[in-house]
Order: C-alpha cells, then sequence, then structure tokens
C-alpha cells in the first residue's frame, strides 16, 4: 500500500462530503462484489464507501467510479483521536459492511480522476458493455472545468442555506465599545491576511478617524459603511469583484453576528 | 449502523475548527463520539452532561408551552457547543470560539440529515 497525495486526498473528502447519498445498506463481501459490478455495467460515476470496525478503529475502503470505471481505491483507517490515515489500494478489496452509495456529477469526478497521479490510479477489467478506453482522454479534456464545478455547486448550496441578512434592522442597531473592539478586531484580522499587517491596519485607521468607535457610540451602519467602503476600494483592487464580495460579505456576516450576540443591543 | 455513525462524525470533524463530535440517546448514553482532543472517558461524561443540558431544556419547553427542543447554543470564553436533535438521539458538537459560524450550520444540519438517513435505513 502507498500513502496517497494530501491534495487528492482533501478532493476526495471534500466531494464525499458534498455528494449525495443515494443509499445506504449493509452487505457481505459477496454483496459487495456484485454491488460493484452492477455498478460498472451500470456506468455508475460515485463513490461506493465501505466502513467497518478493524481492532476497534473505523475503517473505510473507497471506490471511486467515473463512468463504470474504478479510477482509485482507497482505504481509510482512522484512530481513536480522530486523525485519518489514507493508503491505495493496488485492487478493490472485498468486506463485510455498512456501505454508502454516494452519487457524483460527472464532472466533479472527472476533475477528482484528474487529479490522480497515474501511478496510483487503477486498471480493472470490466464488462465490455461498460467503460471505453477513451476515458483517460476525456479525464484530460475536462480538467479544468470540474473544479470549477464542484465549488460553483458548494456555494450554491450554502447560499440556499443562508438566511437574509435584515440590513435595515442591522444598520440601526448601537454598538457598544466592546462590540465595535470585537468586530473591528475581526475586519483588522481580515485585512492583514490579505494585505499583510501595517496596511491591514492603516486601512483601518483612515477610516475609523471620522468614526466614533472609541466612544461605544457608533451603530451598525458605520460599520456597514466601512465595510462596503473596503468592498469598492482597496478589496476589490487587491482580489477582483468576486472575491471582494466573500470577504466582504464574511465581514458583515461577522458584524451582524457580534451584534446580536448579546441581544442585538 | 455504528460504522455509519462514526464515518459520519470522523467526516464531520474535519471541519475546521470543530474539535468533539458525539451522538447521544435520549439517556445519555453515547452512541458514537470522535476527538483529537477528548479521551473516550471525557466523551462519555460530556455525553451524560449534554443529556442533562437537553433534559433541562425540555423540562422548560414543557413548562413554557414552547414545542420540542431542537437546537441548543451555548458560546463559551474558549468555544462554542451545539446539541441538534436527530429523530430520537441528540447530535453534539465542541468549536473553536472564533468558527465560521455559518458555515458550521449549514455543515451540521447536513450531518443531521444524514444521521436520520443512517438511522432509518
Amino acid at each position: 500500500m502507498g500513502e496517497i497525495p494530501i491534495e487528492v486526498v482533501k478532493t476526495i473528502c471534500s466531494l464525499c462530503n458534498s455528494a449525495k447519498l443515494e443509499s445506504i445498506k449493509r452487505v457481505d463481501a459477496s454483496e459487495l462484489g456484485a454491488e460493484i459490478e452492477n455498478r460498472q455495467r451500470q456506468s455508475f460515476t460515485g463513490v461506493l464507501r465501505l466502513n467497518f470496525k478493524e481492532e476497534g478503529k473505523l475503517v473505510s475502503l473507497y471506490f471511486l467510479f467515473l463512468n463504470g470505471s474504478i479510477v482509485l481505491t482507497m482505504k481509510e483507517v482512522v484512530s481513536s483521536a480522530g486523525d485519518s490515515s489514507f493508503f491505495t489500494l493496488p485492487e478493490p478489496e472485498l468486506r463485510d459492511g455498512a456501505l454508502e452509495i454516494l452519487i457524483v456529477e460527472d464532472g466533479a469526478m472527472s476533475r477528482v480522476a484528474e487529479k490522480i497521479p497515474n501511478k496510483l490510479a487503477i486498471e480493472v477489467e470490466v464488462d465490455s458493455s461498460a467503460a471505453t478506453p477513451e476515458i483517460p482522454e476525456e479525464i484530460l479534456k475536462f480538467k479544468e472545468r470540474i473544479m470549477a464545478d464542484a465549488e460553483k455547486a458548494a456555494e450554491r448550496a450554502l447560499e440556499e442555506f443562508k438566511p437574509k441578512l435584515d440590513m435595515e434592522k442591522l444598520r440601526n442597531t448601537k454598538l457598544s465599545a466592546e462590540k465595535c473592539r470585537r468586530v473591528l478586531s475581526f475586519i483588522e484580522r481580515e485585512l492583514s491576511e490579505i494585505f499583510g499587517e501595517v496596511k491591514g491596519k492603516n486601512l483601518l485607521k483612515l477610516r475609523l478617524t471620522e468614526m466614533r468607535f472609541n466612544e461605544g457610540e457608533a451603530s451598525c451602519a458605520e460599520v456597514a459603511e466601512l465595510i462596503n467602503y473596503l468592498r469598492k476600494t482597496a478589496l476589490k483592487n487587491k482580489l477582483g469583484k468576486e472575491e471582494a464580495e466573500k470577504v466582504a460579505d464574511r465581514m458583515m456576516w461577522r458584524l451582524a453576528n457580534i451584534a446580536e450576540g448579546d441581544g442585538g443591543r | 449502523m455504528q460504522e455509519i455513525l462514526e464515518r459520519i462524525l470522523v467526516d464531520f470533524l474535519k471541519i475546521s475548527g470543530v474539535t468533539a463530535a458525539g451522538i447521544i440517546d435520549m439517556d445519555g448514553l453515547t452512541i458514537a463520539s470522535h476527538s483529537s482532543r477528548m479521551n473516550q472517558e471525557e466523551l462519555e461524561v460530556a455525553g451524560g452532561l449534554i443529556a442533562q443540558l437537553v433534559s433541562a431544556a425540555r423540562e422548560v419547553s414543557t413548562v413554557s408551552g414552547m414545542g420540542e427542543v431542537s437546537d441548543i447554543i451555548s458560546e463559551m470564553e474558549n468555544g462554542k457547543f451545539f446539541i441538534l436533535s436527530a429523530d430520537g438521539v441528540f447530535f453534539w458538537f465542541f468549536t473553536e470560539p472564533n468558527i465560521n459560524l455559518g458555515y458550521i450550520r449549514v455543515q451540521a444540519k447536513k450531518t443531521v440529515e444524514k444521521i436520520k438517513n443512517s438511522l432509518s435505513s
């Protein structure tokens, strides 16, 4: 067994977390073998993940399918502390356990397959009606598209869950000096990460001179204006519009979170 | 489906800022738990104490006529903890103080759905 590059592991874990769960069922080794064959015939794209306990540790076997072909089998061993080690398996290992069937979009799986180094990818004999030899070329073809697809899907899902900010209510909320400090500390940290510590602090100071933060008389409106100012200027110039929007939204959410933290006073 | 529940917790613990997670039944018995910072005994104790908290919240809810308890969230100096109801069991987790609250809640809701699915399958 060889170890798998951390980048590949992260991508696969992220893929499994965002995948749609088709079903969960308990299987024995022969049923797992049959399930794998079925999925090959059906040109399945997704992940079969078999979970079982071995010497008190949770072990998961991943079978990654792209259009019916297994592109990688991987073993995860979870320690009692929750840390995971990942290993490649040269061929599918058939075991008893609880099987999760995870559906993944073709594009997202192609992108993952592309990240798998050639030496780790496995060739599995499949039914003649299943996978075709052109698959590696297709993987290359979709290389750049796939990652973006998965990220967009994740962002859409996040957006759907996100409650909408009541900006009018937020702007009228008064901020105590303590809350001001917390908000500003968060904004400063974000800015420092983007611009470096010195410039990050200077950006904040430039605006703060016009405000009344230290007297505890500022309202969220002033902080919101500061964030929107940064959104349209420094952040946009440094990160581009799309990324600037994300950073500014994050600041706005933090502001709302802190403002409402003590009952919105 | 012990393995699946553990699998769900391990996946959840991969989220940045989550330090411990577990699933308890109504009596406070731990069904599954994982943490990189707490040992098994501490996790069992945490499960029992969390069940007491749920019980107290349910009493308050009954007295005030507010219906079933769905979530309990507590913020502390060095972290936060969350308890979410999941069809007869409770999913709980601890986080660091400066987590992305919105993202964690989205993931927690998804995790509750996974727990429900695995318990019903």
